[in-house]
């Protein structure tokens, strides 16, 4: 048989959109999920239209957090006729949109890395309905969460002060610099004991960033430690419903200033 | 990387520990004097050249698949399952690939050169019935086959007018029907040539319509088959494709391939329901029908990718020229 020669994957471009922001850690149990609800929420009470994906697809917990019972998520997608933009839930008490996984689906983390695309490519299509459209990532450094890093404009990646967190951060920015070469990497440091401990964590990251991958992640931000934050976590209810003017939600909101600035 | 941190009276003390554990490689990426002592704290890092996994990008062909499929609207599950189909047929061309990826996923039947029964046309308004039917009698008489065009489209003002203008062009039979009993009479007359029958549109949703076409069909001893033009929303032809299914069609006709930029819609009705009979790929009465197969629709997906549309031909394509 005369065989046609594969297309090169390289020529397939990978479709993006600015809109789409990825949340990262590496390193589980940093704040990841929390931290995209409460920039989701800030996001939404500046009156920018958000969704918030949740892409931890084996365990998803942005419901969790919100105290949500979804009737459909992501899962109802891909068993049965449902798209994407049916399973979307308007969430009135933060004001954004939600697309929820399902905690212990296990299939949709073992999804291979063509059906991924065609999820990312799905979040691509979604994006101009909106403002912002965020990805909270699971953990880990696996392709299936890097994966659904393409579809993203700009990649947040989440550490605290700590050696372990920020030796997995790092791993987590090398292998998306090498996935994706110029692609917009930011810091943040959450769960910061004083500004001067993120400063330092952050300075720590990225001196390892410039001498082993020659590359400079800009910081996005650092959330100072504020204990109302796991508090929030535990009733279920989002900060800012709670506590709209507290360190952290000022923290936040200074992130947020910076990825809506013009650049 | 390995991050190491050290405490030491002098940065040279630390410098030097520092090398005797993680080796003349490592770097100093941050050191701080810890107020009250005096201690010099220091955080050093090695990174091993190559210790992390590379992506397995998908193939060539299977990344083609997605975005066509994706392109096209195909419904997610959809997708999904074609994919299954990609990976089983192994490595190979997009084209192939996904035509052996479609083959196992749909059916494809396409209308005999002398069907048992009469082809009965059915569907939603604008999907094409009449021009599908004058299709499929130029087919027949190009070949040198005898054939009778019929219309149940009578309560419509000029609804059997452009079939008139077909077979008149065709040198083709045409009857009007207006009533079950007389369609029994006209079938039965075709005596051993094809007959083709154009019907009145029908709301898919209205189960009393859709029980009165099965009717009709029931009464001529036709089949009735599917006509659905391409560029529908996926998840709305796929409804139609199973009320259709419902009243006992068993075989779709996919028209306007070439005026419409996605084809999800067809593949949604089909998948599960319907068999694929035809594909309109042409306003071209003469050859504007292909027989429907797997090769065929998978290069109709494919080569759709990155036509920009102002190289699109103009909409309303359809009218017919002349019998080429």
């Amino acid at each position: 048989m005369n065989v046609t020669p594969m297309i090169d994957p390289s020529a397939v471009p990978a479709p993006s959109d600015r809109r789409i922001i990825a949340v990262a850690s590496g390193k589980g149990g940093v704040g990841k999920t929390w931290l995209s609800i409460t920039l989701a929420q800030t996001l939404a009470r500046q009156g920018r239209r958000t969704l918030l994906f949740d892409g931890d697809l084996g365990l998803a917990n942005v419901d969790i957090q919100l105290g949500l019972m979804p009737d459909t998520d992501l899962q109802t997608v891909f068993t049965g006729q449902v798209a994407l933009t049916d399973v979307i839930l308007s969430h009135d008490e933060t004001g954004f949109d939600i697309i929820a996984g399902r905690s212990g689906a296990g299939g949709l983390a073992r999804l291979p890395i063509e059906r991924l695309d065609a999820l990312g490519e799905r979040l691509v299509d979604l994006a101009p309905a909106y403002d912002h459209v965020l990805i909270d990532l699971g953990a880990g450094i696996e392709t299936t969460v890097r994966r659904l890093v393409r579809p993203a404009g700009t990649v947040l990646v989440i550490t605290n002060d700590e050696p372990t967190s920020l030796t997995d951060a790092y791993a987590f920015i090398k292998l998306t610099v090498r996935d994706q070469p110029g692609a917009d990497i930011r810091i943040v440091v959450n769960m910061a004991p004083s500004t001067a401990a993120g400063e330092h964590a952050y300075r720590t990251l990225v001196r390892a960033c410039e001498n082993f991958l020659k590359f400079t992640p800009k910081l996005a931000g650092i959330v100072r430690r504020d204990p109302r934050v796991p508090d929030c976590i535990r009733h279920q209810t989002p900060l800012l419903s709670r506590f709209p003017n507290c360190e952290a939600a000022e923290d936040v909101a200074a992130i947020v200033q910076g990825l809506t600035d013009p650049p | 990387m390995r991050l190491k941190t050290f405490t030491a009276a002098t940065m040279a003390e630390a410098m030097e520990r520092v090398r005797q554990t993680l080796g003349p490689e490592a770097v100093i990426i941050s050191s701080q004097t810890i107020p009250n002592t005096g201690d010099v704290w220091v955080t050093a890092a090695i990174d091993q050249a190559d210790d992390v996994d590379i992506i397995a990008a998908p193939s060539g062909g299977s990344a083609a698949i997605i975005q066509a499929l994706n392109d096209h609207g195909a419904p997610l599950g959809f997708i999904d399952k074609v994919l299954d189909g990609v990976h089983t047929a192994g490595p190979a061309a997009p084209e192939i690939a996904l035509a052996a990826a479609l083959e196992a996923r749909l059916r494809f039947a396409p209308i005999e050169e002398k069907p048992l029964r009469p082809v009965m046309l059915v569907g939603p308004p604008g999907s094409g019935k009449t021009v599908a039917a004058a299709k499929l009698a130029a087919r027949a008489r190009l070949d040198g086959r005898e054939c009778m065009l019929i219309s149940t489209d009578t309560g419509r003002a000029g609804g059997a007018a452009r079939l008139a203008a077909f077979a008149e062009i065709l040198k083709t039979e045409l009857h009007q029907s207006d009533g079950k009993s007389a369609l029994t009479e006209l079938t039965r007359a075709a005596n051993g040539r094809a007959a083709f029958i154009d019907s009145a549109s029908v709301n898919p949703f209205d189960p009393a319509e859709m029980s009165e076409v099965a009717n009709i069909a029931a009464a001529g001893g036709a089949e009735p088959v599917l006509v659905l033009a391409a560029g529908g929303d996926a998840l709305e032809s796929a409804e139609i494709g199973r009320a259709f299914a419902a009243v006992g069609v068993s075989r779709m006709i996919a028209t306007r391939l070439d005026t419409a930029r996605r084809h999800g819609g067809i593949l949604a009705a089909a998948n599960g329901a319907l068999a694929i009979a035809e594909l309109g790929t042409s306003p071209t009465i003469g050859d504007g029908l292909l027989p429907a197969n797997a090769a065929t629709l998978a290069r109709a997906l494919l080569e759709r990718i990155g036509t920009p549309p102002t190289a699109l031909p103009e909409a309303n394509r359809n009218t017919p020229e002349a019998v080429s």
